[in-house]
């Protein structure tokens, strides 16, 4: 599908008590440092766009840290998404509130659709984020694609095809869908442009490349070969797993010399 | 005083966030009473036209406006549905809008492209207003999230025009009132500065 649209580097922040953390395939999360910090020293390094999850909200139940999130709004002038934890219409409207203008969901969505569907007829499709962790399985019958859903941080199996799943997603109103690989979670080995690909075909939204990345040809696979819409960039910017880490600048630099088009940075 | 209209779907939170950080006072606004009270008036809005346009009927916002902003000439920005509204209709929903502006709201066309336009797109000015000064020289990026566009009838108030498969409004001109597509709030330093010149001109 055509994109007249710079790629976009997103920053994703996975948040435990304010703080940005690290995961390698969902575990083991070391602390980079405060979200506010972090999220001021990549919007004027020129990242395109942030997504917050506060990765504990759902596994304990509540909605997400909305002071957190605010502090984090007051920063940065670009795209903000919020996820985990969200379980109603009404902590869409907090997240909204506090500043995103997109809400991010992941496991509630899996177990209540309807939350996808009714929060875009509130709030537009373009504020609604499928986000979905899939892990590489056998093709079978039931995972036609061969990759499955996991839910709740990765650990909850559901059986669940992933391409199903992206394009019901949609067809319910998502504006933009999330592949996020926990097999190539933190491994910087590269994105899985398989399942990537085969959901940005499936569906007419712009898809997310999330998992894995560790070098600027990662980038450049996931928007020439998988035809990701925008790329997640954790680990390269901040992980202290990375041997060295980029700034978006020199991210962006990459990708200009190998003829992908990005938002220049001044 | 900036007033920023929240009818509680849109980004009124954002776009005080970004007065603030200009160093520029606003206040979230809901009643024809407050917005009767500030100088300048913000429409924002990532919701729908349709959600948008009740809420203006419903609570009288939208008499108040017209009493501000054409009446008494009061500065007005509108952002991305609260462009779309400005026209006389919008396909979302099919609604009638609130008709300062000729023209209509059209959906992208399907098929091509991903539809909702979600990205930072260039944007060519086409006005000599000085607010947008300088932004040609390079051409800049704005951050869209839009699935609907508007198609001025009259050109004179196109002031910037991106490219998603069609040409569109991405900024409109007219008098005292200004109004962007994008999102000027979330557009980074390059939407910062455009909204100062608005906030201070």
């Amino acid at each position: 599908m055509g994109d007249v649209l710079t790629k976009r580097l997103i920053a994703c922040f996975d948040v435990v008590d304010g703080r940005v953390t690290k995961a390698r395939q969902f575990e083991d999360n070391i602390d980079v440092g405060p979200a506010d910090e972090i999220a001021r020293d990549v919007y004027a390094g020129g990242i395109d766009e942030i997504i917050f999850y506060d990765i504990l909200a759902s596994a304990q139940r509540r909605a997400p840290d909305i002071a957190a999130v605010r502090r984090v709004a007051e920063e940065v002038f670009v795209p903000f998404a919020v996820g985990g934890g969200v379980r109603s219409l009404d902590d869409m409207l907090d997240v909204l509130d506090a500043g995103a203008e997109k809400v991010s969901v992941d496991s509630m969505a899996v177990r209540h659709p309807e939350i996808i569907e009714e929060g875009a007829r509130e709030f537009g499709r373009q504020a609604v984020l499928l986000s979905m962790q899939v892990k590489r399985r056998e093709v079978t019958n039931d995972l036609p694609s061969g990759y499955e859903i996991m839910i709740d941080g990765a650990r909850t199996a559901t059986g669940i095809d992933a391409v199903e799943w992206a394009k019901r997603g949609t067809g319910l109103g998502a504006g933009e869908v999330c592949v996020n690989s926990i097999d190539g979670d933190g491994t910087h080995a590269g994105y899985d442009l398989a399942i990537t690909k085969a959901i940005a075909e499936a569906v007419d939204v712009p898809v997310i490349a999330s998992g894995g990345a560790g070098a600027v040809q990662h980038l450049v696979d996931a928007f020439t070969i998988a035809d990701a819409s925008a790329a997640i960039i954790s680990s390269l910017l901040y992980s202290p797993r990375m041997e060295r880490n980029s700034t978006v600048r020199e991210l962006k630099d990459g990708l200009v010399a190998a003829g992908v088009s990005v938002r220049p940075t001044s | 005083m900036i007033g920023i209209i929240d009818y509680k779907a849109g980004n009124a939170r954002s776009v005080q966030y970004a007065l603030t950080r200009l160093g520029i006072e606003a206040q979230l606004v809901t009643t024809p009473n407050e917005i009767e009270g500030v100088e300048r008036i913000v429409l924002p809005g990532v919701g729908s036209a349709r959600a948008t346009m009740d809420f203006l009927h419903d609570s009288g916002c939208g008499a108040a406006l017209v009493r501000r902003v054409l009446d008494e000439g009061a500065p007005f920005l509108g952002i991305c549905v609260g462009l779309q509204v400005l026209f006389d209709h919008s396909e979302e929903g099919d609604v009638t809008c609130l008709g300062w502006l000729p023209g209509a709201v059209k959906r992208f066309p399907s098929g091509g492209l991903r539809v909702p336009q979600i990205g930072w797109n260039e944007v060519s000015v086409r006005t000599t207003d000085d607010r947008f000064a300088g932004y040609d020289e390079p051409r800049r990026h704005f951050y869209f999230v839009n699935s609907y566009y508007a198609a001025p009838a009259d050109e004179v108030v196109l002031a910037a025009t991106a490219n998603y498969g069609e040409d569109f409004a991405a900024a409109v001109v007219s008098g005292n009132i200004m109004a962007t597509q994008f999102h000027i709030e979330k557009s980074g330093p390059d939407g910062l500065e455009l909204l100062r010149r608005w906030a201070t001109c």
